[in-house]
């Protein structure tokens, strides 16, 4: 037998589609808990484990790599497209799948992260990849978290399937408007990206109907080139989806780009959208060159402000407008939108609902909620509110405790914008300044917040 | 006079101090609970008493924090029992007076010195157990079982031995805790067990291993070619990398130190 080339070793090829991988940042795991089982291997929890952390800071917690970057489209920003000269590789489903089981047994990762670039069509494509995803699943039965890409264009039916075996999917919406993906994608259009979005969501709609007693079954067509599943008990996507674009690439402001995402999150039913700072890798006349570097200041405050709409009560119009479409760069968005709506403050501590205390500065979820619950029992005083995670220096402005501030203060926006300029903000390092910068998915301050106390029970069941 | 009750460091061991310290009516005030290993001689004006650690009484104990406070406090109480930092037992005997006059209620007494000193312990032993789920590491060895090494802060190898077993309940694998000298063994399909081994080599000799399997070198060092390839250049941080995962924790990953191959 003659080879026609000679296969690249596992070695070589993990570098090349790891390293092809790593500008997708929607790398956060889990967000379900499902416990072990026997004769299956792998449990997933909620609140995510970091496996290891990469040279930039990130978080490792999946084994984050692309099928293959044998790709046949030509989108300008990525390092992958057709045109571009690197070294290219693909794996087989076998390949990765034991792969897979092997880092896993290891405990280096939680799960798998499976992107790829357009091999053939992309029908084709999303067969290998639901492939890997039927050997991990019914070969070596595992059972831990898989996220796996929809692929624009594929039959409906081949995602669907695929559906039914990962944990999370995602499209990625790559920039924010449809005339900015047609300049700088020629073969993607933003129709073909939504549509598998709808249908992700609607498979998932559906998951209430798989868990109940009614259990309705969906009618799914046997094709003859891929295994047939077992549908009784699997659900669909069951983490669901998330999606991704590229800031900086293209002229948005931050007012459009909040906005698609609270429609990503209010149409579709999105779970997280991760926003990626633009990175010049391939240098094409079409894209921006970028002087300092990637804009992380303006990625960092657009990931504060999509958790102010999750998990804040926060609108996309609250925070910004046509008038005032750009974050201030000195202030985050919370303490931007506390500035200009000085009338609501200040708020008594006391009595305030929970809703309003979570929009004051320096009053996150966590300590929001340990203030509902202490007070029932106390009247909370500067000192106890301390104690419960309030940072003081910046809350000090908004609120009083029991009538009284703690100190003599103006309510008056210059006044208390030089207040707060003065201790400054504490940005992750790189942020704002020269050098790199740090994965905000998981680790940033809000969402320790969130997990602590609230999660504990996270990983200590039973 | 101060009694002293000194008990075993694990948690039957403390919670039999508990139920020792409290049927005395000694009067609360006038008794402090401490474990051994924390004890560094006799203080002046203290008598001292040692406890024998009684299964029995510790379930008692835990019944009624479960009854009387409820689950949640229990697993404070249980966390906390397994904290490495001093005056544990104290901690939550104080806890558990207040616990057991005011009930359930005890756990949004914030900002009540003795509440606050459990919920630290729990915190800090929650944390450190979120970090060895993600930073302990498995090598095969030849006979196929998956070994690994560890030195916490905290004593994790009952948190960590649950956790392991749900995820990898078909596999055999051994935790081994340096520090503590102890392990936690597990056989595929039945629950693991803690046993005292005074050094890793006795368990190897126990095991009749002493090489790791074939694929594991290299499967080392595809993963080391993974981690080394997911970074982003553009965005290199050190600084960030060694706040997110501090040095004490890759004492046993090659990844990081990979001479110990
Ligand atoms: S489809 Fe576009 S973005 Fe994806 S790998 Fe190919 S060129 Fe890159």
């Amino acid at each position: 037998m003659v080879f026609a080339k000679t296969e690249l070793d596992m070695l070589k090829k993990l570098q090349i589609l790891s390293d092809a991988a790593k500008y997708d940042v929607a790398c956060t795991s889990s967000g379900i808990n499902r416990k072990g089982r026997g004769a299956t291997i792998g449990n997933t929890l909620a609140c995510g484990i970091c496996h290891a952390f990469s040279s930039d800071g990130r978080c490792i917690s999946l084994l984050k790599i692309l099928f293959t970057n044998e790709c046949i489209f030509d989108c300008k920003y990525c390092i992958n497209r057709r045109s571009n000269d690197v070294e290219r590789a693909s794996f087989t489903p076998r390949e990765v799948a034991e792969l897979t089981i092997d880092f896993y047994k290891r405990n280096y990762i939680e799960g798998l992260f499976l992107s790829s670039g357009i091999l053939k069509s992309p029908d084709y494509t999303m067969e290998q990849l639901c492939e890997t995803l039927f050997i991990l699943r019914n070969e070596y039965h595992f059972n831990g978290y898989i996220h796996v890409k929809a692929i624009p264009g594929a039959d409906p039916l081949l995602i669907q399937r695929t559906g039914f075996l990962a944990d999370r999917m995602s499209v990625n919406l790559e920039l924010p408007t449809a005339e900015g993906l047609s300049r700088l994608a020629p073969n993607k259009n933003r129709r073909l990206i939504l549509k598998p979005m709808r249908q992700i969501q609607l498979g998932t709609e559906e998951n209430a109907y798989r868990l109940g007693g009614s259990r309705r079954q969906l009618p799914v067509a046997a094709s003859k080139d891929l295994p047939a599943m077992k549908q009784e008990e699997k659900l669909f996507v069951p983490a669901g989806q998330s999606s991704q674009m590229i800031i900086g690439a293209t002229p948005e402001n931050d007012y459009q780009i909040l906005k698609v995402a609270e429609s990503l999150y209010q149409k579709f039913s999105l779970k997280r959208v991760f926003y990626s700072a633009f990175v010049n890798t391939t240098m094409d006349s079409a894209l921006p060159v970028l002087e300092s570097g990637p804009p992380l200041l303006r990625e960092h405050r657009l990931y504060q402000a999509d958790w102010l709409l999750r998990f804040y009560g926060f609108q996309a119009s609250e925070l910004l407008s046509e008038k005032q479409p750009n974050f201030n760069v000195f202030l985050d968005p919370k303490c931007n939108w506390a500035l200009g709506h000085l009338e609501k403050f200040p708020v008594e501590v006391n009595q305030a609902d929970y809703y309003t205390l979570l929009r004051v500065p320096g009053i996150g979820v966590n300590s929001a909620r340990r203030i509902v619950m202490a007070r029932k029992t106390a009247v909370l005083d500067f000192a106890d509110i301390k104690k419960m995670g309030v940072v003081l220096k910046r809350a000090l402005y908004f609120i009083t405790c029991g009538g009284k501030m703690l100190y003599p203060v103006k309510i008056e926006e210059d006044y208390i914008l030089n207040h707060m300029l003065d201790n400054k903000e504490k940005l992750p390092p790189g942020v704002g300044g020269a050098g790199a910068y740090r994965q905000l998915n998981l680790f940033d301050d809000f969402k320790f917040d969130v997990n602590f106390a609230e999660n504990n029970a996270c990983g200590l069941r039973g | 006079m101060t009694y002293v009750y000194l008990c075993e460091g694990t948690v039957d061991g403390i919670f039999t101090g508990i139920y020792d310290a409290w049927s005395s009516r000694l009067g609360h005030k006038n008794i402090r609970i401490e474990v051994e290993e924390e004890f560094y001689g006799a203080e002046l004006f203290c008598e001292y008493r040692k406890v024998e650690t009684d299964r029995e009484k510790a379930e008692k104990v835990a019944a009624s924090i479960e009854k009387k406070i409820g689950y949640e406090a229990y697993k404070m109480v249980y966390r906390s029992a397994l904290s490495g930092k001093q005056g544990r037992a104290d901690d939550i005997y104080r806890f558990l007076i207040l616990g057991f006059a005011i009930g359930g209620c005890v756990l949004e007494r914030l900002s009540h010195p003795y509440v606050r000193a459990v919920f630290e312990r729990n915190r800090n032993v929650i944390k450190e157990l979120q970090h060895y789920q993600g930073f302990l590491r498995f090598s095969e060895l030849a006979n196929g079982i998956l070994f690994s090494e560890i030195r916490p802060a905290n004593d994790l190898l009952p948190l960590l031995g649950e956790h392991f077993t749900d995820r990898f309940s078909g596999e055999n694998w051994i935790i081994y805790e340096v520090g503590r000298k102890r392990a936690a063994l597990h056989k595929k399909g039945v629950p693991f067990i803690l046993m005292e081994i005074s050094q890793k080599e006795e368990l190897l000799e126990k095991l009749g291993i002493w090489d790791f399997s074939e694929r594991e070198e290299e499967l080392q060092k595809l993963w080391q070619g993974f981690v080394d390839s997911i970074g982003i250049k553009e965005r290199k941080n050190e600084k960030q990398q060694k706040q997110m995962l501090p040095l004490r924790y890759r004492e046993f990953m090659r990844e990081y130190n990979s001479s110990g191959f």
